[in-house]
């Protein structure tokens, strides 16, 4: 009955793994967002580490994803002025394209 | 990418004061909040500068296994929801590898279920459990009709 026990979980593994093989050939959406860079075409070979030629950085994304309902302003401050800076600030941020 | 400029506000406080005419009274209590009155002569914005207006969350969607990929369902610009599968990677082979496995699988399966049940009503069944060695595994199974039809010969039996 053991054995015959055994068998059955072992049978349900054998199921399991072929499964997570073929769900690990879909690539999903990590988050909500959009797409802003395509890196990869259909037909490309591509792996988890990365193709040779390709920026290490990008080590085998086939795409960039941001979640543009969360926007930062990244800027340069002078050391001038970095020690008037404090948290929670107001500021004012003008978008040349929106005006 | 957008420029943005940055110019520094005014909190309630310095904007109250300048609409009263007055100049903006700079406090140790409310220094923390109030940055500049613009406006003003003398209030000017700690800082004016340009940037970048960036995501937040971003991230370089990579694939877990490698291959050639069949399909990309996005362009630049698409909307992506959490969990959507935006690219698929060829995978026949692993569909041929489990086609071939799934008569045996499914043949085991119910032998195996039915020698468990049988077992479990205290039949006794020494034989088939004997015969799960891994070899006889695939002759058994190749026979599934017949097996199924002892396995349920022992069931009634008990």
């Amino acid at each position: 009955m053991k054995s015959a026990e055994a068998a059955i979980a072992s049978a349900r593994a054998r199921v399991r793994v072929t499964e997570e093989a073929i769900e690990n050939t879909n690539v999903r959406a990590p988050f909500d967002g959009v797409v802003i860079k395509k890196r990869a075409e259909v037909g490309e070979t591509v792996s988890p580490f990365g193709v040779a030629g390709q920026a290490s950085r990008e080590g085998g994304a086939i795409a960039t994803i941001a979640d543009l309902a969360e926007l930062e302003v990244q800027t340069e401050v002078s050391e001038n002025t970095v020690a008037k800076l404090v948290g929670a600030m107001p500021a004012e941020v003008k978008l040349q394209a929106y005006r | 990418m957008l420029g943005a400029a940055a110019a520094a506000c005014v909190s309630v406080r310095a904007r109250a004061c300048r609409t009263n005419g007055a100049r903006p009274r700079w406090t140790s209590r409310t220094r923390h909040q109030v940055v500049a009155s613009p406006g003003g002569s003398t209030a000017l914005p700690v800082l004016v500068a340009t940037g970048y207006v960036v995501a937040r969350h971003s991230s370089d969607v990579g694939v877990k296994t490698g291959g050639r990929l069949a399909s990309l369902k996005f362009e630049e610009g698409t909307r992506v929801r959490k969990g959507e599968v935006i690219a698929e990677i060829e995978h026949a082979d692993i569909d041929g590898a489990a086609r071939g496995r799934a008569p045996r699988r499914r043949g085991s399966r119910s032998a195996a279920g039915a020698d468990a049940r049988a077992a479990r009503r205290g039949s006794p069944q020494r034989g088939s459990a004997a015969r799960a060695g891994e070899g006889r595994h695939h002759d058994r199974c190749r026979r599934s009709p017949r097996r199924k039809s002892a396995a349920a010969g022992v069931v009634g039996r008990a």
